[in-house]
């Protein structure tokens, strides 16, 4: 529940520091040639620690996909984390948010300048890999 | 309008519409990262003790090809002799946890599915029953299990949990290798309303190989052979999560030669288990289980001369035996309590038959066996007082019963009355434990326990004579229970990727049985033979610590090292002062597992395992050295479909001679040469 309160402040937050560019860009140019004009290199994973499986999952035989939506910082540091898709277990949603806040990145970048960026991050669990 | 956008794109992003803001200019999507359990990780309830997990994938990216060669990467696993048991004599096949139990019988209770499968005449396992594939997951607990588990489990508990059908699917594997070895294992499940079905049959055959060092092999030894077929079938009703019935049945077949024309052993057998689950209204958890085995164990042993270029029959032995089980256990939290109670009762019967050869020619017949009943009862309550602590309390009573034990001789040897019959032996035994595990802090967990365990003579230790070429282990039928009592601490450490654990270990085993060797031969025992004796030792003490680290530096990498030191010695023999000090046979004083697996399914998925087993002693006396080795296990596996992977597997890699036992005259047992092979894994 706490990663949908967030999201107000999130999407704020990303509306101010992103707005100003894109205000000026969408009225001059078609979408594709915005990327043409000024290419976004994705945000990429630097350092990110797994969490541990959650002992009650494990128990409960709980696996799952969550879909986050994670804001990377200029720093590469995460400014915020949600869910954008449950994995539908609360718990496992949960650890995956805490595992990620927690994470490091490559940011984004437009030339050679570090930019905020919003990455989606599939967290699969899994009791096995197949 | 246009500053509303991004915010527009973002929020739904977020509230889970992942369509739609695709065609706003969707964020990046990254790789998908894996959460698996990692093997130190805890299930509940067991969290106190020290458990190491072996999920489906490890069975995959291991070369093993047998249970138990996959569960030595376990730090503290070992079967009685270093021999997989792909080539093992099955009497060999009893495993010990952390070096307690330096004989053929288990020291730990193995669980396939909740229904203990340790052999009712003589404790030991036969691996090859649970094929690889059918395998969800392993949980080794070692540390004492007997306030819950009673019999066997002095050392810790196996639990082998085979998979669960969640759709229809068939899954293929078959491999081919050198020595002529093949696998086959088809696995088919399928769903149907309420009803899961799997069935399952695997044939395995290897042509084997040389099981005595060169220097001594003569011209009767061949290569020591197996083969095996197993089927499994199983039925589930899952009415609901609450309510779950089962029924599963297996057949067993094996056949081995044993290294010589005139020795090989075989097993049929036959189990049957059902049992379910049922959550009541009250928060209540019921589970039972009833179970019964038939089998029939036959296997032939010769005397070989010196120059081994000639051999004569010895001893022709047939033991068919049988059991009964049920358990039934109920579990309830009740606010920070989580109680559990149950009950349970196992019965064996069995004999062993045998035609006694003297210089090859007939000499008598010798019948013994005799009737065993155990049952218990258990009380738990694992209380969690404060998110960080968790407090274990449990104590079970056991009632033992072993009776009509007889031996008849036809005709008997100088010494030995024609017919015997044993007193009844009645025990009650009282398995205590405490345990508690704090989470000091998000990342560290301490844990500590005492327990005690016991473990009861088996039919076999009780009245069967064995041999291994001219070493004779005489019976006793005046053996008494093993009892252990011990403690542990461990801590587990998490620092970001590396994840660590620490358990200091103390044992003390009364009455431990192991074979003495004896100065003066008893009548079981023919001129010209090392004659040895199972007797109860006084006192034995098992020290020792376990180091498990893993480490994942990034998804799809792993490095797993374990580390055992076991010092497990003979304290007090008043039978026989000079064992005092002695370090308990078989059982190695360090242990080391290094492991690396690279997991990248689009390319290919590897492991590599070296295991390092220090020297140990063949025997008792500590006169029969067994020196050191080194073996190194390397996997390949690469998907070409999505339902479909081929794979390689290299035990031994340097293809290193070791020593697997030792007899008084000299001759040398030797491990698993260099073994490879190859398959594929097809699922639909």
């Amino acid at each position: 529940m706490t990663t949908i309160r967030a999201i107000p402040f999130l999407a704020l937050g990303l509306a101010a520091s992103v707005s100003p560019l894109l205000a000026a860009d969408v009225i001059l140019l078609p979408p594709i040639e915005i990327r043409a004009a000024s290419p976004l290199v994705p945000a990429a994973y630097r350092h990110t620690p797994l969490p541990p499986y959650p002992a009650v999952a494990r128990e409960r035989r709980l696996e799952g996909v969550v879909l986050l939506s994670v804001l990377v910082g200029r720093s590469g540091r995460v400014v915020d984390a949600g869910v954008a898709a449950s994995s539908g277990s609360a718990l496992l949603d949960e650890v995956a948010v805490a595992a990620v806040r927690k994470w490091t990145f490559v940011p984004a970048r437009r030339g050679a300048r570090a930019v905020e960026s919003v990455v989606e991050i599939p967290v699969k669990f899994a009791l096995s890999r197949e | 309008m246009t500053a509303r956008l991004p915010a527009l794109r973002l929020a739904l992003a977020l509230v889970a519409a992942p369509a739609v803001a695709q065609e706003l200019d969707a964020p990046v999507r990254l790789e998908p990262v894996v959460v698996t359990p990692t093997r130190l990780e805890q299930t509940s309830g067991d969290a106190p003790a020290s458990v190491t997990v072996l999920t489906r994938d490890d069975v995959r990216q291991s070369a093993a090809q047998t249970v138990d060669d996959l569960l030595r990467q376990v730090p503290g696993f070992s079967l009685f002799r270093r021999t997989s048991s792909a080539v093992a004599h099955p009497t060999a096949q009893g495993l010990s946890l952390r070096g307690i139990g330096p004989s053929g019988t288990s020291r730990a209770l193995v669980l396939v599915d909740g229904v203990p499968v340790n052999d009712p005449f003589g404790g030991w396992v036969y691996w090859s029953r649970v094929p690889l594939q059918a395998i969800e997951q392993i949980e080794v607990v070692r540390g004492g299990g007997s306030s819950v588990w009673g019999n066997y489990a002095l050392g810790g508990v196996v639990h082998v949990l085979t998979r669960r059908p969640t759709q229809r699917a068939a899954l293929l594997e078959t491999s081919y290798g050198t020595r002529d070895t093949m696998n086959f294992d088809l696995l088919l499940m399928e769903t149907q309303g309420p009803l899961r079905l799997s069935v399952e049959g695997n044939h395995f055959d290897t042509g084997g190989y040389e099981v005595v060092r060169e220097s001594r092999r003569g011209s009767i030894d061949i290569d020591a052979d197996s083969r095996h077929s197993t089927f499994n079938g199983r039925v589930e009703l899952v009415d609901s999560p609450d309510f779950s019935l089962f029924l599963s049945g297996n057949y067993f077949d094996e056949a081995r030669g044993n290294g010589t024309p005139l020795q090989w052993n075989r097993t049929d057998a036959g189990a049957l288990a059902a049992g379910g689950r049922l959550r009541t209204v009250d928060g209540g958890d019921w589970s039972f289980a009833l179970f019964g085995q038939l089998q029939e164990f036959r296997s032939t042993f010769s005397s070989q001369a010196l120059d081994r270029n000639s051999e004569t029959r010895a001893l022709d032995q047939t033991v068919p035996a049988s059991s009964l089980g049920a358990w039934l256990q109920w579990s309830r939290r009740a606010g920070s309590h989580l109680i559990a109670a149950g009950g349970d009762a196992r019965w064996a019967e069995g004999e062993t038959d045998e035609r006694v050869y003297v210089a090859g020619t007939f000499a008598r017949t010798r019948i013994a066996g005799g009737e065993q009943l155990l049952t218990g009862v258990f009380l738990q309550d694992v209380f969690t007082p404060h998110p960080a602590w968790e407090l274990v309390g449990g104590v079970r009573a056991d009632w033992w019963l072993s009776q009509n034990g007889f031996r008849r001789d036809t005709p008997p040897p100088a010494g030995v009355p024609p017919r015997q019959t044993f007193d009844d032996v009645e025990r009650t035994l009282v398995s205590p434990r405490v345990a508690a595990l704090f989470r000091a802090g998000p990342a560290t967990d301490v844990r500590a326990s005492a327990y005690q365990g016991f473990r009861v003579p088996t039919i076999n230790e009780l009245y069967r004579v064995f041999r291994v070429r001219n070493d004779v282990t005489a019976a006793n039928a005046s053996l008494r229970p093993e009892r252990l009592t011990g403690g542990e601490l461990g801590v587990h450490q998490r620092w970001g990727p590396v994840e660590a654990r620490v358990t200091g270990f103390w044992n003390d085993v009364k009455d431990l049985i192991v074979n003495v060797t004896l100065a003066t031969r008893l009548a079981d025992c023919p001129a010209g033979t090392t004659c040895r004796q199972r007797q109860n030792l006084d006192l034995a003490r098992i020290r020792g610590f376990e180091t498990e680290v893993e480490l994942r530096p990034a998804t799809a990498w792993r490095l797993l090292a374990s580390y055992l030191f076991s010092d497990a010695r003979v304290v007090e023999a008043p039978q026989q002062r000079s064992l005092e000090g002695n370090r308990l046979a078989q059982v190695p004083e360090h242990g080391v597992t290094l492991g690396v697996r690279y997991q990248n399914p689009a390319l290919f998925n590897a492991s590599a395992t070296a295991r390092y087993v220090g020297g140990q002693f063949e025997e008792d006396a500590n006169t029969l050295p067994l020196g050191s080795y080194i073996v190194a296990d390397l996997f390949l596996a690469r998907a070409l479909a999505r339902w479909s992977e081929v794979f390689v597997g290299v035990e031994n890699l340097f293809d290193r001679t070791y020593a697997t036992g030792r007899t008084s005259e000299g001759v040398v047992s030797i491990g698993a040469p260099r073994l490879v092979h190859g398959g594929v894994r097809l699922s639909f």
